[in-house]
């Protein structure tokens, strides 16, 4: 004996449909957080690699309220927190030499 | 900047009168004041490097140097109590140790911040370095003349012409370290830390130039004849030049992080 749905269709045909689609949700769902995730490593790796620099010719405390500054900060911010910093630091010429070197290092 | 500029150079003017003005500039009143100004070059490098560190190549580089120009503020204090309160002769004598420890801290200090500059020769205009080698090569044999040739006497104790020829020797490191200074000092140039180390090269050149003609005109300086004990007035300046790079350097650290924890605290 076959049970069916309201429509007709057996019910193990609704079992199944309904077992793909959380799966497919499952699978949406990680896709989405391995974006996120890859997001967030990036700016992380930005951050981390800006606090570096800062490290370098700041020392240990500065760079720590940098860090701290940067937790939130779009890329785009950041770089130019950092830029500014170093530009009046270091000179443009050298500024931009060792930004361009830190974040190609980063693979940034 | 400009009012701390000022208060450097009026600071320095009021030591040139005294020289100018006193009777005995070797005496304890003015040899006294004048161990301010490496013992207070050598306290500012070390509150500079504590807003740096260890963990940056500044912070390295500016411990050092505030150690090696310690090292010198120790020796002027041993000399002028030697000299002028104890009566013994006071060369050669321990003063001497710690004026020659200097060179080694100093050395690798400013090689320390020559590295972290990474500066590339090729680049550097080839004007700059024509300019730089000319005159690294007048001191140069300046300093071996004077300081090494000169000074070799073979009817004096080995410990004495040991001491002479390290002061011979501590000197053409100083020519080398002056080079090295400018050269990061362009490479940072436009920036605070290019300023820093203008101030360093220029303070090491006046150093430089005080113990060359404090080599040349030995005798009239000990025995207290103007205008030859006015070479003083380059040491005096050096240490000027040197501690006035190393506060601005940690003024501007400080007003750093003084801008970014307001930035912090208005998030």
């Amino acid at each position: 004996m076959h049970i069916v749905t309201d429509t007709g269709a057996p019910v193990e045909s609704l079992v199944c449909f309904k077992t793909i689609s959380t799966i497919a949700n499952k699978l949406l769902l990680i896709f989405i957080a391995s974006i996120q995730y890859k997001y967030m490593e990036e700016k992380s790796k930005l951050q981390k690699t800006a606090v570096d620099l800062v490290l370098k010719y700041f020392g240990q405390s500065t760079a720590e309220i940098y860090n701290h500054f940067f937790d939130g900060e779009s890329d785009e911010d950041i770089l130019a927190s950092v830029s500014e910093i170093m530009i009046e630091y270091l000179g443009e010429k050298k500024a931009k030499e060792e930004i361009d070197k830190y974040m190609g290092k980063a693979g940034l | 900047m400009k009012i701390r500029a000022i208060l450097f150079i009026a600071f320095f003017l009021v030591n040139a009168a005294l020289y100018i003005f006193s009777s005995e500039v070797r005496g304890i009143v003015i040899q006294s004041l004048s161990l301010v100004d490496p013992v207070g070059a050598a306290l500012v490098g070390l509150i500079a490097a504590t807003v740096y560190g260890i963990n940056s190549a500044n912070g390295r580089a500016m411990i050092l140097v505030a150690a090696g120009i310690g090292c010198w503020g120790i020796g002027e204090i041993i000399f002028m109590v030697f000299a002028n309160i104890m009566n013994i002769d006071p060369f050669p004598s321990i003063a001497d140790v710690f004026f020659l420890l200097a060179y080694p801290l100093l050395g690798v200090g400013i090689y320390l911040g020559f590295a972290a500059a990474e500066v590339k020769l090729a680049q550097v205009k080839k004007s700059l370095l024509a300019i730089l080698l000319s005159a690294s090569l007048v001191l140069t044999v300046l300093v071996v003349y004077f300081m090494l040739y000169q000074v070799y006497d073979p009817e004096v104790d080995f410990a004495t012409n040991f001491v002479n020829i390290s002061y011979g020797l501590g000197d053409l490191v100083l020519v080398i370290l002056s080079f090295l200074a400018i050269l990061v000092s362009n490479e940072y140039k436009g920036g605070k830390l290019g300023s820093f180390w203008k101030s360093m090269a220029l303070g090491l050149i006046m150093i430089l130039i005080a113990d060359i003609l404090f080599a040349i005109y030995n005798e009239q300086i000990l025995n207290d004849i103007k205008p030859y004990t006015y070479v003083d007035l380059f040491w005096t300046a050096g240490y000027l030049f040197i501690a006035f790079g190393m506060l601005e350097s940690y003024i501007h650290v400080r007003a750093v992080q003084k801008k970014i924890k307001l930035k912090l605290a208005q998030k």
